[in-house]
């Protein structure tokens, strides 16, 4: 529904009258609370996850980061695998995944995160990816008229369409997550500029897609290349969510009520922890006609 | 006790309790009937003399008996009395009262037409006839106004709105600044019942709710029912709020208007065939749009905004026993932005109605009801286009009958069937060459009947009772999908199975009984004590995402996944009248239960989606709060002041964690004060004063950090308040000079200059929690506000 969102977005600009800020009193601080953001490639790099701990509400300070927890991972029925703690000082509260540590599709993984007596625990299934089998980037001349500053899309920003196409996985439940990388720089960073498809509707097809990433910075002769990733349609939601919560906040039309985004972590945590597994394509973006 | 020992399943307790139900029939219904020596009746009609419209609620008073009655929505009265001499004064809230001296030997008819009382300055008269209506009335938790006093209350942007000014009134609370939506009871606002002439109206607002679609030059009369609601009405849990339209002057032609800052109105009327006939066309349209032509900025010279109506009546007179009514309504709001996106919505509602006299003592009534509502929004950029169709439309029937059996009682019955069809349509969304999207969202369709019973008794110069009850039907008709969930997740329920329903089958039946109580205890000439009970089903409900009603929220029908809400409500009340009547003031309680209360669930999604029965939670809910009411009717400084005290609270299990919580328009206290001033003979001041300590709000309690992005952390549901709500707005109606013209017609004209919100106050809307974009890493608070003071000017003629 995040698209279909952003057809209401120019009405409510104009409905909402005006807006200001507010001080507003907060009581029941609920700083300290464990933070887990735990997204780890099968790929043969070393991969991180990051422990922090909530902040009061209008705190500036520096996010709060946990240093000294015990992070295990444990396949399946296995026994338990460290993560260890990254002992660069510019990268505290990290905690990583070797190159070598590799997963199984189709097998479930824990993570265990104890520290002062507490324990928090996540599961999460490393599901399988199609090949790509073509790809294709091209320059989308529509111009957006809408303005919002909810939206990451201006009047006149133009929008780049990554076209691909797949075979899409014959069990029902798949859902993929879309990034790209300009010259192999990672150019999707926000969960607002992540794209995601489900198989609700075409599960099993041969499937041409067609992914809008809008505000690619990109010119002529650059190497694009998109990473598709297996994930949990939950880390679906939980980005939509996200979205819905942050940029949309305060909506008249588009948003829901203020509600906590949605975790996998157990013993109160927030956050969420994801196996996945990538597959990349990558192509040369050059115009659609010779000039 | 009794009874429970005669149930008692034998054949020879069986007799024994048919004999006692003989016996409580006979103390309830026959004991009235004792002592009396030969009667007659006395009926009629009552109208204005100024225009012939019928009067609704005008009081027949006996001096006698000191007893009396009112009309009917339709002007309509009877009542019956031994024979003899009698004075009879028939009055009406503004109207000079008409005293009567009758002769009765023979069943008499009497149509009585009553003159405007005008308000002067030197000799403040005072109308001494009885004006204890609120006293003696069995009416409880009932409010009516007049459209003339609501006329003369400060209007936002100078638009009269009855729906604004019901806001102001004691239980009854605003969904936001300037917004139509209202909230009763505690109850949502998908659980008030809004009727015009019969037809009920599914989205009653223009504009995103800044204005209601009732044009205030079409309506003549409405009543708000917050608790001991009738038994014939039914099918919404909270409220009803029943409009009627004029019938239009029977007497001469006649044109009135107005002339506004965003709008027009024009209401011509007259009669038809003499005596016989009479219409009304009324029309408004905003012109907001014409402004944003003028504009050099093509971004808002393109823009479309804006919204129009048109009432239409017919009546004709058959002849005294039988009368026709037509009436329609139809009305558009119609935004776009450039050719590239457009926005449309609008109801369109017609009754015809037959009046039917089977007697002077039995008035009946017959209704065939039609009302449709439908939006469309369309977006069109270059390859990229999105179309969603959606339609609701209602067939319906109704038979009412009354019959005023004797002086003590009256009965009520009828019967009500209604054809629901709501198709939330289908939406496209397609880019040319690469995909096409269309998701097909299901039709749902439904049955609803009702029948009723109710007897209104004055058991002695004391005790007045009303009881009866109302049987309830709903039938969920095919086709449809009925989805199955998997709910291990309390948060999000996935689809597991879809059964697929044939057309015209009848897959689900449900039943209601509603029964309905009140009473009135007069303690003296200007006291009583009034109780009731009601019981309601809702069988059709909203998906609302936020307090304010989009024009895409969707409505629904109770179905496997849903059941039909059902409501108690029990209400009892003080009512004392001082200074000989002068002065109304009243003290009521409530407390109501709803079972089934249904909500969105965290992070619900809501839009065009096929599944929303999976995003909504059940579970129940209740509301207890008392009312303070003083009210001044008659004299130079009329209006009143309110005050509320409420609570309203909900428990579902898979909200909140399990945790009571409270609605999010849950407010403790609201202080509303409505008057009008009367300053010299052409100028009347106005003035309208809200106060109300916050509502209830979702707030963060801390925040983190995720992918980049910093996400608040919130506390439980609506566990803290939006700062509290203040609002000031003053009007001033000045009359022209009337003239004559030499036909003897009068051209009156009128100004009324608004200002809305005085003293510029910011009250929230709502509150949005992000990052400060221009500081990052800081979060802010941003609240969303409507700006004031708002001034407006309106010209308003007559002739």
């Amino acid at each position: 529904m995040k698209k279909f969102s952003i057809i209401f977005l120019a009405l409510v600009a104009l409905l909402s009258g005006c807006q200001d800020d507010i001080d507003l009193e907060l009581k029941d601080d609920q700083s300290g609370i464990m933070v887990v953001e735990a997204f780890l490639r099968n790929i043969s790099t070393r991969e991180a996850i990051k422990l922090t701990r909530t902040t009061s509400y209008y705190d500036s300070e520096p996010e709060e980061l946990v240093t000294g927890a015990l992070v295990t991972i444990t396949e399946d029925n296995g026994s338990p695998f460290q993560l260890k703690e990254s002992t660069n000082p510019d990268s505290l509260g990290y905690y990583i995944k070797p190159a070598n540590f590799s997963m199984k599709i189709g097998s479930a993984y824990t993570l265990t995160i104890s520290i002062d007596d507490e324990i928090y625990t996540a599961v999460s299934e490393l599901k399988p990816i199609p090949n790509i089998d073509s790809m294709e980037v091209f320059y989308n001349d529509i111009q957006f008229l809408f303005a919002s500053e909810f939206v990451p899309i201006a009047p006149g920003d133009t929008i780049y369409d990554i076209n691909i196409t797949y075979t899409e996985l014959p069990q029902k439940g798949d859902v993929y997550l879309f990034k790209y990388y300009v010259n192999d720089t990672l150019a999707s960073f926000y969960p607002r500029d992540f794209v995601y498809f489900d198989d609700e509707f075409l599960n099993g097809e041969v499937t041409g897609s067609v992914q809008q990433f809008p505000k690619i910075q990109a010119d002529y002769g650059d190497k694009i290349t998109i990473e598709m990733l297996s994930i949990s349609p939950e880390l679906a939601t939980f980005y939509e969510v996200l979205f819905n919560q942050t940029d949309l906040s305060g909506n008249l039309f588009a948003s829901s009520p203020p509600a906590n985004v949605p975790t996998n972590i157990s013993n109160g945590a927030r956050g969420n922890f994801q196996v996945s597994q990538p597959t990349y394509k990558s192509t040369i973006f050059k115009p659609l006609f010779q000039e | 006790m009794y009874l429970f020992v005669f149930m008692m399943p034998s054949e020879h307790t069986f007799a024994a309790y048919k004999i006692m139900m003989k016996k409580i029939l006979l103390v309830l219904m026959l004991i009235p009937f004792f002592g009396i020596a030969q009667k007659h009746s006395i009926s009629g009609y009552i109208k204005d003399a100024n225009n012939g419209e019928e009067l609704i609620g005008a009081t027949i008073f006996v001096e006698e008996t000191k007893g009396g009655v009112a009309t009917n929505v339709y002007g309509y009265y009877s009542l019956e009395l031994p024979a003899g001499n009698y004075n009879l004064v028939f009055s009406f809230l503004g109207k000079n009262p008409e005293r009567k001296q009758v002769e009765l030997n023979a069943d008499l008819k009497m149509d009585i037409e009553l003159k405007d009382n005008s308000v002067s300055l030197e000799t403040v008269e005072i109308t001494a006839e009885k004006k204890d209506q609120n006293i003696t009335s069995s009416e409880i938790s009932t409010q009516k106004l007049e459209i003339k006093q609501i006329k003369q209350l400060p209007a936002f942007l100078g638009e009269v709105d009855v729906l604004k000014t019901i806001q102001l009134l004691p239980g009854v609370q605003s969904a936001g600044d300037g917004n139509t939506g209202f909230f009763v009871r505690g109850g949502s606002q998908d659980q008030n019942l809004i009727l015009l002439d019969e037809a009920p109206v599914y989205n009653a607002s223009h504009l995103f709710n800044f204005f209601s679609v009732f044009n205030p030059d079409a309506v003549k009369d409405l009543t708000l029912y917050k608790g001991g609601i009738p038994s014939r009405y039914g099918g919404r849990l909270s409220s009803v709020l029943d409009i009627r339209m004029k019938d239009g002057n029977s007497k001469q032609f006649s044109s009135s208007g107005g002339i506004g800052l965003i709008s027009s109105r024009l209401t011509l009327e007259g009669p038809l065939v003499k005596d016989k006939s009479s219409f009304l066309i009324t029309g408004r349209r905003t012109y907001a749009d014409l402004f944003l032509r003028l504009s050099n900025d093509d971004a808002i010279n393109q823009n479309k905004l804006y919204f129009y109506d048109l009432n239409t009546k017919l009546n004709y007179k058959i002849n005294d026993k039988n009368r026709l009514f037509l009436s329609g309504y139809f009305g558009r709001d119609v935004t776009g932005f450039s050719d590239i996106f457009g926005f449309d919505w609008g109801n369109a509602t017609g009754t015809l109605r037959w009046n039917h006299l089977f007697s002077d003592k039995i008035f009946s009534n017959f209704s065939l009801i039609y009302t449709n509502y439908t939006f469309k929004i369309e977006g069109d950029v270059g390859p990229a286009q999105f179309t969603w169709n959606s339609l609701l439309n209602d067939v319906g029937f109704k038979g009412d009958f009354t019959f005023y059996a004797n002086s003590n009682n009256t009965f009520r019955w009828g019967i009500q069937s209604t054809y629901h069809n709501f198709d939330p349509g289908k939406i496209t969304a397609k880019l040319e060459g690469a995909f096409e999207n269309v998701t097909e969202l299901s039709e749902n369709d439904g049955l609803e009947h009702g029948i009723y019973l109710s007897n209104e008794q004055k058991l002695n110069d004391k005790l007045l009772l009303i009881y009866g009850g109302r049987l309830s039907a709903f039938q969920n008709i095919g086709p449809d999908n009925i989805y199955s969930y998997d709910k291990s997740d309390p948060l999000f329920y996935r689809v597991t199975d879809t059964t697929t329903i044939a057309k015209n089958e009848i897959y689900k039946t449900y039943f209601g009984f509603e029964p309905r109580f009140s009473l009135r205890y007069t303690l003296n000439k200007s006291s009583s004590v009034k109780a009731s009970y009601n019981r309601i089903f809702q069988y059709i409900q909203q998906v609302q995402s936020s307090l304010s009603v989009a024009p895409f929220d969707v409505w629904f029908l109770a179905n496997n996944n849903i059941p039909p809400q059902i409501v108690d409500q029990i209400a009892a009340g003080y009512f004392k009248n001082l200074f000989d009547n002068q002065l109304e003031t009243s003290v009521e309680v409530y407390y109501k239960y709803i079972q089934n209360q249904t909500d969105i669930v965290d992070n619900a999604d809501i839009l065009g989606n096929e599944l929303f029965d999976g995003q909504l939670r059940v579970g129940n809910g209740w509301s207890y709060g008392a009312e303070f009411l003083a009210k001044k009717q008659a004299g130079l400084f009329t209006g009143w002041v309110a005050y509320t005290w409420s609570k309203t609270e909900r428990v579902i299990d898979e909200i909140n964690g399990g945790k009571k919580y409270y609605a999010p328009y849950d407010i403790r206290n609201n202080l509303t004060v409505a008057s009008t001033y009367q300053i010299t003979e052409r100028v009347n001041f106005g003035g309208n004063f809200i106060y109300s300590t916050g509502r209830a709000y979702t707030l963060p309690v801390g925040k983190y950090n995720y992918n980049g992005t910093s996400i608040p952390l919130f506390a439980d549901r609506n566990s803290n308040r939006l700062p509290d709500y203040h609002r000031l707005d003053l009007s001033v109606t000045i009359d022209g000079k009337t003239r004559s013209t030499t036909d003897r017609r009068r051209i009156e004209n009128s100004w009324n200059i608004s200002v809305f919100n005085v003293y510029g106050r910011k009250n929230p809307f709502s509150v949005s929690f992000a990052e400060d974009q221009e500081n990052p890493g800081q979060s802010k608070s941003t609240m969303f506000y409507l700006p004031g003071p708002i001034p407006s000017v309106t010209w308003n003629f007559r002739f």
